[in-house]
């Protein structure tokens, strides 16, 4: 199985991914900024895209709102895919503003069959205008969002039921979200139809301190991925029937590119073990 | 509408420069619309390549030394001078990089390396045939068509002036000396215009490489011969070595810079040229203590 791994794309590893194809199968660019509005920043990750298979990752559209989603970002994000032409792109099961103000954070939406719907309607929406349904991505919460109904496998779960858009798995969010309100990632991940699962994100986080004491684990990626993310990837070999891409994000703290470059390759490690037990069970 | 050639001296000088301007822009945009190409193949991770697009083969020599210096295999002697460090050649070396280390077998100065005529020569070779292959540097059909561009453009500048000037002459005037340097200036600048070093397609692999590149120039911890990645070498390549990371660029500006005095040397009695192997240097090496 042609299963791909690679990192997210930034400027400052720019030289080191691409002389490091060998051991990079994949990259994932953020359009931010320049990278979403310049028409020449375009054409450099065109360039980009003929060279190395390229992912569009969005942060801005909130696809997880019972709000439309704005008109003018979806078509600025569709004439970036449209310059660009990437393998594939995808977007955050989350809101990013509410009643005109932007929150700047991917916040979880509550889990309901409200939320199910709309999230379904703007998913609808963004691939009618980019011309491809987005992969959609769980996300990572600190508080549990408040009104919800369902929990987070079941909701991923009903929304990839009424959507056509696949999921984007982030496994170091379902870690976190498991760490913070005491489920298991492992029985989650096994709950969600694996055929659903295209692209897998992999990631590291710290744990943060409330006044009240208690403490939660905040996907931050500026830190290498746990070890339990490692063996939920195998769980991910072994269940999901098709190649997937995996892709290794960090936006900081950025250690020597080599320790990165191991990353991957104990990501690829674990990927092959999964591979090799769904091989021997069936 | 009046007739220009009817205009005074500082009045047709005036409309002389407007025409000016209008013939260099039209040649400017002629020029791009014809080469405009997109979807060649590009040299995306080639640091020589790319430094030889951006700077030509000094350039290219120039960063080629320092990739070396990046992967221990040659180091820096007396401040100005490059010595190889390998008792054997190591492999997968491009052939610059390998003639580039014949010729530092015993030490040779830097800034007398980036101008070798037969190291120019094996980088041309190395370069040269692939970037305009891929449509980054102008080929032979590109620079017939830039000559006449540049031909019709001078043309048609040099009638103008030329009648204006029997004009006056005829009119018992001899203030036609600005007019005469105009005319010369617009044709040096419509030179430039019409023929830059690079096509529209090379430039605009360097400006995305600048963009997908942008902030590599401000990671100068990271890079280094740790990472062995060539990080440093593209650095030097896209943006020049100027922005190398501070130590490493004022020790590579150094490096480069042209002695003062021809007495300097590096310290070896033997000269590049006969540490060059077989092709020798092109006798452009001297003054490595000989």
């Amino acid at each position: 199985m042609n299963d791909r791994v690679g990192l997210t794309w930034h400027p400052r590893l720019a030289a080191a991914i691409l002389t490091a194809r060998d051991r990079i199968d994949v990259v994932e660019v953020i359009p931010e900024g320049t990278f979403l509005e310049s028409r020449d920043t375009h054409r450099a990750l065109r360039r980009l895209a003929r060279k190395v298979p390229v992912a569009i990752h969005g942060v801005s559209l909130g696809l997880a709102s019972t709000a439309a989603v704005d008109e003018r970002r979806i078509v600025q994000f569709a004439r970036l895919i449209d310059d660009v032409q990437p393998e594939c792109w995808s977007e955050h099961l989350a809101f990013v503003r509410a009643g005109g103000i932007e929150l700047g954070h991917l916040a979880a939406p509550s889990r309901t069959e409200t939320t199910i719907d709309a999230t379904a309607a703007n998913i609808h929406r963004a691939a009618t205008a980019v011309g491809a349904y987005p992969l959609v991505e769980n996300v990572a919460t600190l508080i549990d969002p408040p009104g919800s109904k369902l929990d987070e496998a079941t909701w991923l779960t009903r929304l990839l039921a009424t959507s056509r858009a696949d999921l984007l798995l982030d496994l170091h969010n379902l870690y976190a979200n498991a760490t913070n309100f005491g489920f298991s990632a492992s029985d989650a991940l096994r709950s969600i139809p694996a055929e659903r699962i295209r692209f897998i994100h992999l990631a590291g986080g710290a744990p943060v301190h409330a006044s009240t004491g208690e403490e939660r684990w905040l996907d931050d990626h500026l830190h290498d991925v746990p070890d339990p993310v490692y063996d939920l990837l195998e769980i991910v070999g072994e269940t999901v029937p098709h190649a997937v891409d995996v892709v290794l994000e960090r936006d900081g703290a950025f250690p020597p590119f080599n320790e990165l470059l191991a990353q991957l390759d104990r990501a690829r490690a674990a990927l092959a073990r999964g591979r090799k037990r769904r091989r021997a069970e069936s | 509408m009046p007739n220009p050639f009817d205009f005074y001296g500082p009045e047709f000088l005036v409309f002389y420069i407007i025409l000016g301007v209008l013939v260099v822009a039209a040649v400017a945009a002629l020029r791009r619309r014809s080469e405009h190409a997109v979807g060649v193949t590009a040299p995306l991770t080639d640091y020589l390549k790319i430094a030889y697009l951006r700077g030509g083969p000094s350039e290219a020599l120039r960063v080629a030394a320092v990739a070396l210096m990046d992967r221990g295999l040659v180091e820096v002697v007396d401040d100005n001078c490059l010595k190889a460090t390998p008792e054997k050649m190591p492999g997968g070396l491009q052939p610059t990089e390998r003639r580039l280390l014949e010729c530092c077998k015993d030490p040779a100065r830097a800034s007398e390396i980036v101008e070798d005529a037969s190291l120019k020569v094996t980088v041309r070779t190395e370069c040269e045939g692939q970037l305009v292959r891929a449509g980054l540097l102008p080929d032979d059909t590109v620079k017939a068509n830039r000559i006449w561009l540049l031909f019709v453009g001078a043309v048609f500048l040099g009638i103008v002036a030329l009648v204006k000037v029997l004009i006056a002459l005829s009119r018992g005037r001899t203030n036609v000396g600005f007019l005469i340097i105009s005319a010369v200036i617009f044709v040096f600048v419509l030179y430039r215009v019409a023929n830059p070093l690079r096509t529209e397609a090379g430039e605009a692999m360097l400006a995305d490489l600048r963009k997908l590149f942008s902030a590599l120039k401000y990671r100068p911890a990271a890079v280094g011969p740790a990472g062995g990645s060539n990080e440093l070498a593209l650095l030097a390549a896209v943006f020049g070595i100027s922005s190398l990371p501070a130590g490493r660029g004022s020790v590579v500006e150094r490096l480069f810079r042209r002695p003062q005095t021809a007495s300097s040397s590096c310290g070896s009695t033997s000269s590049c040229g006969s540490s060059c192997g077989g092709g020798g240097c092109g006798g452009g090496c001297g003054g490595c203590g000989s």
